[in-house]
């Protein structure tokens, strides 16, 4: 019965992914924090503080369970290469993903409270033209999904009445596929190359909730770094069959049909600062500063056992800079058990100007969101509707001469449902 | 209570309905405009071997037709942009054997399973495989090319230097005596009489010429000097400049927007540079080493000298700079005429750099724009990417060279092309789309069956 339960989340959860926050992360855990741009840190009281802050478990009572989704459907679009033309218009495929979160906690006594979190704080999935209509950018990415699934168990411990600190642990488990088109150039032939790989890693996270008065709180929460090592992944090299068999026998010689291949990727850590105040007991503002440490992801390095057009490794450079969010967002109560949220935030990109590829089109974006609960008994209802703005990104100094435009939005709702008792 | 139930669905409802998209641009994809179409309806072009669409050694209508002014037609919507195409296998250098065009057999020889680096077979299409070929007296692929009433639009020949644009008026009436001069201005019988390549552009009127020359006035000298032919040294820089300087006057004399190109550094091509200056194991394809286990250095070959393709067939066939005793060794010297010695070498060196010098100062006194070919090929060095795809100046896997070892591939072609574009958009106010580099990739592509992959 727990099998079946959490293979059929799993089955939810790698149903491909989404890409938000800045980079690949996904702050969108929560249908509840959603609504409020994410600003939750120094609030964290429901159970989805499992992901925001495991400090504000503290303020509960008894079991919490809460599951949750969110429907995300992106359309992004590349205008170039500006070295062949300046006006060609290029959508990626729209994408549709249903990411969810999970999350229970229990208090034991005053002091000790425990919590468990399933969720998905990275992902990328971006697709361009097809195999009816190559894109222009076929030889660099076509297909491109990346996850990383957090299985979260936190402790939750309340020093002082106003200070609750805690910790967790994460085992991380990752999935990446990379598509691509390749051009046999002796023979002028186009080919695919599918890259498929798993990794399991593991991390930590440190927080701590403060109120310092009764209409104050301060949230701090980090998160680490999670090296992950995809050993055994799986590379695949196809061609169509020409009619001259010569051909046929050099493409097999030069590109290896299946072989294994190797690479390792540093997710990076975060850091969340939050300062809430409860301006009355219907209504309370929270601001957040968001840090992500994307620095850490300098490149990207595949290493094939057998040689592929005479190479066993293929270096992409990333260099990825540090950067961070600014959130805002408001939860007014209309009556006890009926809340309106609102919230902005804006978010700096992390990927400098010579280094921005169609599988990761990325930019500053504007976040805005809004969402309603309804609490009623046991049960707690939270939906959110959040609009990404991405300011257009014109890219002048690509380190691939593949100059153009990157526009894009995505509109995400949430749902998310509680239970305790 | 109720009202609040129902006003929560009905707000929800209303948030989930609305959604957001990208809202398409007007113009998705770059189209000429009037300006745009009436700057290239009347394209002519002018030069020598890469303007004509020469490649693999010959030129052929296989080739012809991705000539880079071609391509630059076909994205400027010229109506009707006639080149002298030739049949299979077309006329080139090894036409005087027999042979047409050269075609890859084998990226890796499967005949000497056992070498180390892989040993590609080109081969030159023999005439006789192919007896509807009539290279002298029917070349073109068909009556309607040769019989065109008017002056090809691409007016470029393989092998002529400088002068020969505006004075050569055939093969015998010419300074390079190019064997390809008579196919492309068909003078013998014109009842307009005999025309240079300039004389017969001059005539149509054109709006926009291209003119690309100078590289066979250094090329030819650097492949066949020292050979049985006319090739003693490079046209001299006195000569260059004062030829260079009356063919930019004519051509400014018609009133089209000319651009000018330089001449890239031949030197860095892979036909001077990929037959090895060791004795090699054709078994291994190896350098074969001697009794102290060290390579043997070929004769008749110098540090800091280069050698040309041909040297490879000598060595095979003849044995030539092999010692006596190794291999197949004849104990002579490789022919002279395969090896550039150092003076050659300075000699083709000082030719380029002042020949450049020339065209710059000449073209820029007569406000004509030249693209700068020089560095574009020098960047080969360390790889061209466009749209994801690098380009080298590796022979067979960079992409650019084609297997002379010195014409660019259709490819190759198509990069020049842009950059060519890129200069007339610049300096004659108009916005022509480049050539979409991988829907070319994908023109090129031979017939296909089905898919092969693992299962």
């Amino acid at each position: 019965m727990y099998k079946f339960f959490t293979r059929s989340l799993l089955a939810v959860f790698l149903l491909t992914s989404f890409l938000f926050g800045s980079g690949f992360s996904i702050y969108e855990q929560n249908a509840r924090a959603t609504a409020m741009a994410g600003a939750f840190v120094a609030q964290a009281n429901d159970a989805g503080a499992v992901f925001y802050n495991p400090a504000g478990l503290s303020t509960l009572h008894g079991f919490h369970l809460l599951l949750g989704t969110t429907a995300i459907a992106t359309d992004f679009a590349f205008t170039g290469p500006a070295d062949i033309d300046n006006n060609l218009y290029n959508e990626a495929k729209k994408g549709l993903f249903f990411p969810s979160h999970f999350y229970a906690s229990y208090r034991f006594d005053r002091k000790l409270s425990l919590g468990f979190g399933l969720f998905a704080p990275f992902g990328l999935t971006s697709q361009w033209g097809d195999d009816q209509h190559p894109w222009i950018g076929r030889t660099l990415t076509t297909r491109t999904s990346l996850q990383a699934i957090y299985y979260n168990p936190v402790v939750s411990y309340r020093l002082f009445d106003h200070l609750s600190l805690a910790a967790g642990l994460a085992l991380v488990q990752s999935h990446v596929e990379l598509d691509k088109d390749l051009y046999f150039v002796p023979r002028n032939l186009y080919g695919k190359s599918q890259l498929k790989a798993d990794a399991t890693g593991w991390a930590f996270n440190l927080a701590f909730l403060y109120r310092p008065i009764q209409r104050l709180s301060i949230g701090i929460h980090y998160r680490s770094t999670v090296k992950l090592k995809f050993k055994d992944g799986e590379a695949t090299f196809s061609f169509p069959v020409a009619d001259d068999t010569t051909i046929n026998r050099e493409v097999n010689t030069y590109f290896p049909s299946k072989t294994r291949g190797s690479s390792e990727l540093t997710l990076p850590s975060m850091l969340s600062l939050g300062l809430a105040y409860h301006y009355s007991e219907n209504l309370t503002f929270e601001l957040d500063y968001l840090l992500t440490a994307w620095h850490v992801y300098d490149k990207l390095a595949i290493h094939f056992q057998d040689p592929v057009a005479g190479q066993n490794e293929v270096v992409s450079l990333r260099n990825y800079e540090d950067s961070y969010s600014i959130r805002f967002g408001l939860e007014y109560k209309v009556t006890p058990s009926f809340a309106t949220r609102f919230g902005y935030a804006w978010d700096r990109h992390a990927v400098p100007n010579a280094y921005v590829e169609p599988s990761l089109p990325e930019g500053n974006r504007h976040n805005y969101t809004m969402g309603l609960g309804y609490a009623w008994h046991h049960l707690t209802v939270d939906t959110a509707i959040h609009i990404l703005l991405q300011d257009d990104r014109e890219i002048t100094r690509s380190a691939q001469n593949f100059n153009g435009k990157y526009s894009g939005l995505a509109t995400i709702y949430s749902l998310s449902i509680g239970y305790s008792f | 209570m109720f009202f609040k139930n129902i006003l929560f669905v009905l707000l929800s409802g209303a948030l989930f309905l609305s959604s957001c998209t990208l809202q398409t641009p007007e113009i998705t994809k770059s189209g000429l405009s009037t300006n745009d179409k009436m700057l290239f309806s009347r394209f002519m072009a002018l030069g020598d071997n890469i303007v004509a669409g020469y490649q693999n050694a010959a030129l052929t209508e296989k080739h012809q037709k991705y000539s880079f002014v071609a391509l630059m037609a076909r994205q400027g919507a010229t109506p009707d942009f006639k080149q002298p195409l030739l049949a299979y296998p077309g006329l080139g250098s090894e036409s005087y054997g027999g042979y047409g065009t050269l075609e890859l057999r084998y990226l890796d020889n499967p005949n000497t399973p056992h070498t180390i680096n892989p040993d590609p077979i080109v081969y030159a299409v023999p005439f006789s495989d192919y007896p509807d070929f009539d290279p002298e007296n029917m070349p073109y692929v068909s009556t309607d090319i040769m019989n065109y009433p008017f002056p090809y639009n691409n007016l470029g020949i393989p092998g002529i230097f400088v002068d020969d644009v505006y004075k050569a008026k055939s093969k015998l009436k010419s300074r390079s005596h190019s064997g390809l001069i008579d196919v492309v201005l068909r003078n013998a019988g014109n009842p307009y009489g005999e025309m240079s390549p300039f004389a017969q552009a001059k005539l149509f009127q054109p709006s926009l010429l291209v003119c690309w020359v100078g590289m066979y006035d250094v090329l030819g000298y650097a492949q066949f000097s020292g050979g049985g032919q006319s090739f003693s040294e490079p046209t001299s820089d006195e000569d260059f400049a004062t030829y260079y300087a009356a063919l930019m006057d004519s051509l400014k004399s018609t009133r089209a927007a000319v651009v000018a190109g330089n001449i890239p550094d031949i030197l860095d091509m892979p036909y001077f540079n990929i037959v090895p200056h060791v004795v090699i194991d054709t078994v291994t394809n190896t350098p074969y080493l001697d009794a102290n286990q060290q390579p043997i250095p070929l004769i008749g070959v110098h540090d800091g000298d280069k050698l040309l393709m041909p040297a490879r067939l000598a060595m095979k066939r003849d044995g030539d700079g092999i010692p006596a005793g190794v291999l197949n060794g004849s104990g002579d010297p490789i022919p002279e005429d395969m090896v550039l010695d150092a003076d050659e070498i300075s000699m083709v060196e000082n030719a380029i750099g002042n020949y450049n010098t020339i065209i710059d100062s000449v073209c820029s006194q007569r406000k004509i724009p030249v693209v700068d070919m020089y560095s574009f090929f020098k960047q080969l060095q360390s790889g061209i990417e466009v749209a994801g795809q690098t380009f080298t100046d590796s022979y067979l896997s960079g992409g650019f060279y084609s297997l002379d070892g010195i014409h660019p591939t259709d490819l190759g072609n198509a990069l020049i092309a842009n950059q060519w574009l890129e200069m007339v958009n610049s300096k004659f106010r108009v916005s022509i789309p480049g050539v979409d580099i991988p829907a070319l990739m994908s023109e090129l592509q031979p017939l296909m069956a089905g898919t092969i992959s693992a299962q």
